[in-house]
């Protein structure tokens, strides 16, 4: 049994690796949204399934995953039909084009459990058939499910996914059990603005819902907003330290009590 | 000679004008390790402790919010001293003293920034969550000199009897029998029922009073001065322009040459300005270690602010007041001056009865919790109750008698706090550099191990 993460052993070079060797057995990817199966039959690729996808689109799916947990058991028994006719060499260099495609993405985020939403901002945009398609499945979707049921190939639509993401069209929706906190103000000085430092207990709390990275968007009591980056530190319960200057943007000062929500951040 | 004049003599040596010049240097030498904390930040110094005022807890490792310490601190630091003690610089130095009595305040400000700072962080915490520090706390820790630390407890331990407890009480006790015919053993007694109360509920207890009665008790002082100042209100700018010109002015003392008043004048406004709000002695950093803060710096900063209530706001209400009335020209002790200044509105001498006997009380607190943190460090955690009970007992005692030997004694004590003191922040000054840099950087604060 051989068992890793595709964070340090990549799909295409594993599955290279077990080919090479001419092994039978099911590669098992298990990220906590979904379940990947990968058949072998005496090195040749013989069948693929990831969620609802299945053959090359499930392949394909597998191969957008940064990090998922795998095992490759031989004793697994193989599906009664094949559903990948692919000769290997093509099959591993389709993976390799397509793996490049996915690292070119800057948007999506890595969690694929996270919620997506149409935002409430106003703007121009030429959607691709593949985006109107996307945006049919969106709202109250994960990402995970997303890919999964549009009918378009998984690599288009995760690409659709994060043009939109990048151009505001859609947004990562924070979970609904994650609730926003009353923070008191709390100053620190020097030259790092635009971020926020929170007692590290919250911080793990905020980790622990949103395992994508998140900032947090601070409400003054007279009306000020903004996003900031968001950081642990200790000895701070109940406060949250904003830099001298954000402060004063916000129209606020140290001892005054500021709504904090988190936020997913779209960049990872 | 005997042991009396062996005291006399290093009484008059701790507390004699080259023990002041010592404090000065010091002084501007931690306002040049801060990088001159009390002017280039004031704007800042001001939003984080005044202007943060309604904040009640800040993070966690200290038993106590940044503003009750602080106020523990100030319930020491504004005593009797406050009034009488800047009456009687002018009646020796004339009213130039007051222009070097800022001077030594503003100087004394980075002394008293490095006390709190240092003392937040070199503080021991205990398993608990309570936490102790202080002078002895930082030189035994920070300078690894624990004979040093435990010295600066011992004399701290015993000053707190004399000038914290039984000067304190004999205060209150002589005042409310001159203005309000109260018998002297009354108010022992009730003192020492009020200080066995607010001491049994340790640090806590003694925060909660001190929020509350410090700061009522500066606004009742400062409403009673605006009061007298608002009927001599044409005496205000000669009053203040008394004191610069005096400041500046060689004058001569009665059969002296020419220089030597000036001289007086400035031992006088000096001596004020430093032992006024005890920055250089120690004492405030035990109060300021039990903070709630996230990072040393920012208790600094409370300081900072205690020597400027302390002797820039409330010094300069009783000067204006003595001068603007022209009380001090007639001459007199200090007490016949005051009557005098604040004779002017009606049971105007009662209420300055009162707030002697509130500045005293607060003072006779403060110090319990001192001398009791002293005597903790000394001899550990079992010593707290037996600190108590004899601090109480003193407390009903101390209106009866004239205790002179004792008073003597913890007066020579209160004096010597200041040696081992002044050489810690002068070996520490590099580490409040450090910490003042590290604060303004945004740089977290790492507690030593």
């Amino acid at each position: 049994m051989l068992k890793g993460n595709l964070s340090e052993f990549p799909l295409g070079t594993l599955i290279q690796t077990l080919a090479a060797a001419g092994r039978s057995g099911v590669l098992v990817v298990q990220p906590p949204w979904l379940e990947g199966r990968v058949a072998l039959k005496e090195g040749g690729l013989y069948a693929a399934r990831a969620g609802a996808r299945r053959g090359w689109a499930a392949l394909e799916l597998l191969a957008g995953l940064p990090r998922a947990p795998f095992v490759f058991d031989d004793t697994i028994p193989l599906p009664s039909e094949p559903n990948l006719n692919l000769p290997l060499e093509a099959a591993l260099a389709r993976m390799l084009a397509v793996g490049d495609r996915w690292s070119g993405l800057v948007h999506l985020p890595g969690d694929w459990q996270v919620e997506l939403a149409l935002s409430r901002k106003s703007g121009e945009m030429k959607l691709t058939p593949v985006m109107l398609q996307v945006l049919g499945l969106v709202e109250g979707r994960s990402i995970a499910r997303i890919l999964e049921e549009a009918e378009a190939p998984p690599v288009e639509v995760a690409e659709a996914l994060d043009r939109m993401l990048g151009e505001g069209v859609l947004e990562l929706r924070t979970p609904s059990e994650m609730r926003g906190e009353e923070l008191v103000a709390l100053s620190f000085y020097g030259k790092e603005t635009g971020v926020a430092y929170v007692d590290e207990a919250l911080h793990r709390e905020w980790q622990k819902l949103l395992p994508h990275p998140f900032g947090v968007r601070v409400r003054s009591p007279r009306g000020q907003e903004a996003f900031f980056q968001v950081r642990p530190r200790a000895d701070i319960p109940g406060r949250i330290m904003l830099h001298d200057k954000d402060l004063r943007k916000l129209r606020a000062g140290r001892g005054i009590k500021l709504s904090v929500q988190p936020e997913l951040t779209t960049v990872g | 000679m005997n042991v009396m004049e062996w005291i006399n003599q290093i009484n008059g040596w701790v507390w004699g004008f080259e023990m002041m010049l010592v404090f000065l240097a010091v002084g501007l030498y931690l306002t040049v390790r801060s990088g001159f904390i009390q002017f280039a930040r004031i704007g800042v110094i001001f939003r984080e402790t005044l202007g943060a005022i309604r904040e009640r807890t800040l993070g966690s490792g200290g038993e106590i919010s940044p503003f009750q310490a602080t106020m523990i601190a100030m319930g020491a630091t504004i005593g009797i001293g406050n009034i009488v003690g800047v009456t009687a610089a002018i009646l020796a130095g004339g009213p130039g003293a007051i222009f070097w009595m800022w001077i030594a305040a503003l100087v004394g400000m980075a002394t008293k920034f490095a006390e709190a700072t240092l003392a937040v962080h070199f503080r021991r915490q205990f398993a608990d969550g309570s936490v102790s520090g202080g002078p002895m706390y930082y030189i035994a820790r920070g300078l690894g000199l624990p004979w040093l630390g435990g010295l600066f407890a011992v004399f701290a331990a015993v000053a707190a009897f004399g000038i914290g407890n039984v000067v304190q009480v004999s205060a209150i006790a002589g005042t409310l029998e001159t203005q309000l015919h109260i018998a002297p053993a009354w108010t022992g007694l009730l003192a020492g029922l009020v200080v066995a109360v607010v001491l049994a509920g340790g640090v806590r207890r003694i925060a909660y009073f001190a929020q509350t009665l410090v700061p009522l008790m500066i606004l009742f002082y400062l409403v009673l001065a605006v009061a007298v100042l608002a009927l001599n209100a044409a005496g205000i700018w000669p009053a203040l322009r008394s004191i610069f010109e005096s400041a500046f002015s060689l004058q001569a003392g009665f059969g002296g040459a020419v220089g030597v008043a000036t001289i007086e004048m400035i031992k006088a406004g000096v001596g004020r300005g430093i032992f006024s709000n005890e920055a250089g002695l120690g004492s405030a950093a035990i109060a300021h270690a039990q903070a709630q803060v996230d990072h040393p710096v920012r208790q600094g900063f409370w300081g900072v602010m205690e020597v400027f209530i302390d002797s820039i706001v409330i010094n300069t209400f009783t000067a204006l007041v003595v001068l603007s009335t022209g009380a001090w020209m007639a001459g007199g002790t200090p007490y016949e001056v005051l009557g005098q200044g604040f004779g002017g509105i009606v049971s105007a001498q009662t209420l300055l009865a009162v707030a002697l006997a509130l500045f005293a009380f607060t003072t006779l607190i403060s110090w319990a919790f001192y001398g009791e943190e002293s005597a903790t460090f000394l001899f550990g955690e079992g010593i707290r109750w037996p600190y108590r009970l004899a601090y109480v007992v003193m407390a009903f005692v101390g209106g009866l008698g004239s205790f002179t030997t004792l008073i003597k004694l913890s007066d020579t004590m209160n004096g010597l706090m200041a040696i081992p003191n002044l050489i810690a922040l002068l070996l520490l000054g590099g580490v409040v550099a450090r910490l003042t840099r590290g604060f303004f950087s945004g740089e977290p604060w790492t507690p030593p191990k």
